[in-house]
């Protein structure tokens, strides 16, 4: 296995090179000069112009600027914003990656736990009316006009009803005095969701050495709620769950608009598959055994079935921290997403590609894990 | 330390739901620098402008809605110039006593001769954006007399543009806080870049708000500063002209252009009354509608107004008033005079003749923009001059033809076909076609020549695309329309705004037939940009004369507008320069659109909402009341 993880962390290095080449040759080819767009920006000083064009290789041919680029990338060097200047590249993704990862991860999170049961269930269920129902309901979200949804939302939980605020990621008037920044909060956010997950990980680790399934369940969920709860705990005792609760309030809307569109896919996904896996010879066998339904679905069927979702899910992970233009826009949630337009709208090259530099890293990445999960999951499948 | 950030967190609960009084103002940009070197340099921005143009003070400033130029940190009116032995000119300016920064030192000569001297030192063309127009070329010191009065000394005697509407209008920044940031930057390869990168903390202030907290991509927030100086303050303007400045704390009296003579036509005293306010940011005008309907917050503030669409839709809302102002500027054509046919007047006269926008006003754009026609819009009537040439003026469209025709036919133009208006009785098939030479009558006019004789190349006209501005990509395809009808080759190219600025201000040279594009005006009291947008000194690269006018006639005129010291002689010289950029066609001034706005009437109170270029132009942040 670690020959195998190696030998991919070598194919992601020559995929990773071949597709900083497609994104630097890519914005050569956008109107407008590279070169001149720098030269012309009123917002770098004369004097720290030739120091920069150094650092970013503009003065030479376009070949240079290309070696300049691939070195600088690799030397961890994305430059300096010609928008934001003299604000370095990284330090700007580092500031705009927290909102964007806890909102967008959250919702993929939420629309795989939806999608996947119910992708399950009503391909178990095939041709009855839940399966129809599902199915359309799914279609139709999987489909909707993604502005549009987000302006349904708006008027009805916030104008209507004013459950919510029709924008930003907080209450301003909430956080004029608050002891830390918004960027605590959401990296603490991120911290919280990720000891979760490990805690949960290591819980059903240690709970499957335990042989009845009844116990094993009860030990399972109680570790779970142990676990919730601590975190509850924690974020009281530190005084600051207010500010997550504020923050997690106005995270409602946008992550119901994306968790609506995105569970319809994997719901549609996993019922494909399940209705593939349903005919193979084995789930036949399963049955014959006179294994209960319950156990032929979820043991047998489910967990091939599982292989093209993982690969979406793992997927959706790796461009969750490109955000989504749409949703940031109309819940005026300035992420990742948002930068990367605007820096490509104002030609702010570095931004720009840094932007996608850091996604394409994270997609590697994310094809990596892909990669590994398959083989834990099918047992068919060796390195 | 737990209990620490329990009690922080019970102090913010207990402010924000019982506390202070507090406005919400949205805006749809981030502010992007806190830095006063950055924000009035590259940074330059309307935003960074909304939330802390009210930090900093000037000598002397222009008061809305009247636009009267009085003092600001000055006690007085400046000296007159008087030359020196060294045959430089000098005029002083005395300071306010009664001023005090925000950290309890008080306001001296000390701190404007400082902030003088960085531009001096570092060169205010280094800084970029605004700084040269506070230090002109002609600045050549800034001393300090006593530490109440400064010294300003000019190579040459400075005009109004220059001194009034220029230098003087230098926001002030403290000497004991900036110094120890200028000593290092002077010491640095790159002083300027050194003095742009500077992230002040706790930065002393003198305006009536100070940042406190910046929140990228969520909000920024101003408190009131208890110590600013104009706290009560009233200024009151008469019928007569004439302006006074009372302040009871101080003592402090001013007046001027007649004083007290006449009704009282406005009085504002300053507050603030507001003890934060909070600029959340809003990245879309739907969301943003919705908060207002919501009252989440009590206005926003945008330089394009409000859209016909959510005006309606707001229209319908309780408590939330709307106003609209003229805008203070336009959208215009530029030709490109470096390139023939653009170089031939007749060619600019005849396609200014065939633009209608009378008709595109009423009928394709059912009133919501206002045609224009000189270089000063008609909403400032003291510079505005009406008698100017309108080319195709009360022509409908077959006249506009035959007269653009007629004018280019005179210049040496020619056809292969040239276009003629048939069945002129019969208005239904009234057209325009081609007549060959021997007569013969054909669809359409072609073969267009120069008054050389060789035919015309395809002319690019860039405008914005309809995404960015749906009314300039309009007026860009009806001019190709109204272009081609007589057989001249214009195509428009509806692309990216800073696709046509890349190739407007190309780094070799301007590199456009023709453009559209919009130009959002400086102060109003005084027009400089008729220098600046078409003198000759700007005809070079990043320069912001585009269409190349050189007229050395024109030149003189802004020379002297800019170097007039008084302001008669300054408009008089404004008229006769927008008669000239008239009949010559530079430019073809298009249109503009009236400012709307929306604000919760139950939330905030304006002291005036009549006003050049609505409240976002002004945004009047001292004045401002708080209902709620």
């Amino acid at each position: 296995m670690l020959r195998f993880i190696a030998w991919r962390l070598a194919q992601n290095v020559i995929v990773f090179f071949l597709f900083l080449t497609v994104v630097f040759f890519l914005f050569q080819a956008m109107p407008g000069d590279y070169t001149k767009q720098f030269i012309m920006n009123p917002k770098i000083p004369p004097e720290a112009r030739e120091a920069l064009a150094q650092r970013l290789g503009l003065s030479g041919t376009i070949w240079n600027q290309y070696i300049h680029y691939i070195r600088n990338v690799f030397t961890g060097n994305l430059g300096v914003s010609f928008e934001y200047y003299p604000r370095e590249v990284w330090d700007i993704i580092a500031e705009r990656l927290p909102r964007t990862a806890v909102l967008f991860f959250t919702a993929t999170l939420v629309a795989f736990s939806w999608g996947y049961p119910l992708g399950r269930y009503i391909a178990w269920k095939r041709g009855q009316v839940g399966d129809y129902v599902a199915t359309v309901t799914g279609v139709l979200f999987y489909t909707i006009f993604t502005p549009l949804l987000a302006i349904i939302l708006l008027f009805v939980f916030a104008n209507q009803l004013g459950w919510f605020r029709s924008g930003g990621f907080l209450s301003p008037r909430f956080w004029i005095r608050a002891p830390v920044s918004p960027q605590t909060v959401f990296l603490m956010l991120i911290a919280t969701v990720l000891g979760l997950i490990a805690w949960w990980a290591t819980a059903h680790l240690v709970t499957r050495r335990i042989g009845h399934p009844r116990p094993r369940k009860l030990a399972l969920r109680t570790l779970t709620l142990l676990g919730i709860a601590a975190a509850v705990g924690g974020w009281y005792a530190s005084g600051l769950g207010p500010y997550a609760g504020d923050i997690v309030w106005h995270m409602v809307l946008p992550l119901l608009e994306l968790a609506l569109i995105s569970f319809g896919g994997t719901m549609l996904l996993m019922r494909d598959s399940m209705l593939e896996v349903v005919r193979e010879d084995y789930i036949t066998t399963a049955r014959a055994k006179g294994l209960p339904d319950k156990v032929v679905r979820d043991k047998h069927a489910a967990r091939t079935a599982l292989l093209p979702v993982v690969t979406s899910f793992t997927l959706s992970i790796g461009f969750v921290l490109s955000g989504g233009i749409i949703t940031e826009t109309m819940f005026s949630w300035k992420g990742l997403g948002l930068t990367y337009l605007q820096a490509t709208l104002s030609q702010d090259f570095p931004l720009a590609m840094g932007c996608l530099t850091f996604t394409g890293i994270l997609v590697l990445m994310a094809h990596l894990v892909a990669d590994v999960l398959y083989a834990v999951l099918d047992p068919r499948i060796s390195y | 330390m737990r209990k620490l950030v329990i009690f922080a967190v019970l102090t913010a609960f207990l402010e924000a739901w019982a506390g202070a009084q507090v406005l919400e103002v949205g805006i749809f940009e981030d502010i992007t620098t806190t830095n006063i070197w950055a924000r009035l340099g590259p940074d330059s921005t309307v935003w960074n402008t909304y939330v802390q143009g009210g930090q900093h003070g000037s000598l002397y400033t222009t008061t809305a809605p009247t636009w009267t130029w009085l003092p600001g940190l000055a006690a007085d009116f400046p000296s007159e110039f008087v030359q020196q032995d060294d045959g430089n000119w000098a005029a002083t300016v005395p300071l306010r006593q009664d001023i005090k920064w925000s950290d309890g030192t008080p306001f001296t000569a000390d701190d404007v001769v400082f902030t003088y001297n960085v531009l001096l030192t570092i060169g205010a063309e280094n800084l970029g954006g605004n700084w040269p127009s506070y230090a002109p070329d002609a600045l050549v010191a800034v001393e300090r007399v006593d530490d109440y009065t400064v010294k300003f000394v000019f190579s040459q005697k400075p005009g109004l543009g220059e001194w009034n509407f220029g230098t003087l209008y230098c926001p002030i920044v403290q000497k004991a806080y900036w110094e120890p940031y200028f000593q290092q930057a002077v010491e640095t390869d790159d002083p300027a870049g050194s003095l742009l990168a500077v992230v002040p903390e706790d930065e002393p202030i003198i305006g009536g708000y100070d940042l406190v907290k910046w929140e990228p991509g969520a909000y920024a927030q101003v408190d009131k500063n208890p110590t600013y100086y104009a706290t009560g303050e009233a200024t009151t303007f008469y019928e007569g002209g004439g302006a006074v400045i009372d302040n009871p704390s101080s003592g402090f009296h001013f007046e001027a252009y007649g004083g007290a003579a006449g009704e009282v036509m406005l009085s504002l005293t300053e507050g603030p009354y507001v003890d934060s306010i909070i600029y959340p940011i809003y990245l879309n005008q739907d969301s943003a509608v919705m908060a207002l309907q919501n009252g989440e917050m009590a206005t926003f503030l945008n330089p394009l107004g409000l859209q016909k669409g959510f005006r309606q839709r707001l229209e319908a809302t309780p408590n939330v008033e709307i106003i609209s102002n003229p805008p203070w500027g336009f959208r215009y054509l530029a030709f490109n005079m470096r390139r023939e046919p653009m170089s031939h007047k007749a060619f600019r006269v005849a396609v200014a003749t065939l633009i209608d926008r009378e008709y595109l006003a009423e009928n394709v754009f059912q009133g919501i923009i206002t045609p224009m026609y000189s270089a000063v819009p008609n909403s400032n009537p003291f510079w505005y001059n009406p008698d100017i040439v309108i080319y195709g003026q009360g022509m409908d469209h077959f006249q506009r033809v035959e007269e653009a025709v007629r004018v280019l036919k005179e210049a040496g133009f020619s056809w292969d076909a040239e276009p003629v208006v048939v069945d002129k009785d019969n208005p239904r098939n009234t057209r325009v076609a081609g007549k060959l030479p021997d007569g013969t009558i054909v669809d359409a006019p072609s073969g267009f020549k120069l008054p050389s004789g060789e035919y015309c190349p395809e002319l690019e006209l860039l405008a914005p695309s309809a995404g960015y501005d749906p009314l300039r990509a309009t007026f860009g395809l009806y001019i190709e329309q109204w272009c081609r009808e007589i057989g001249l080759p214009v195509k428009a190219n509806l692309t990216g705004f800073n696709v046509i600025v890349n190739k407007v201000w190309a780094p070799d040279g301007f590199n456009f037939d023709m453009y559209i594009l919009g130009w959002s005006l400086g102060d109003p009291s005084f027009p400089d940009y008729l220098y600046y947008f078409w003198h000759s000194s700007q005809d070079v690269p990043d320069g912001f004369n585009t269409p190349g006018y050189r007229n050395p006639e024109y030149d003189k005129l802004a020379e002297d507008f800019l170097a007039a010291d008084n302001l008669e002689t300054a408009r008089q010289l404004a008229f006769k320069m927008q008669e000239m950029l008239a009949e010559d066609v530079p430019y073809v001034i298009l249109f503009d659109t009236p400012i709307a706005e929306a604000y919760r009437a139950d939330m905030i109170e304006f002291p005036y909402t009549e006003v050049l270029g609505g409240i976002q132009f002004v945004w009047p942040l001292t004045t401002v009341k708080a209902l709620k």
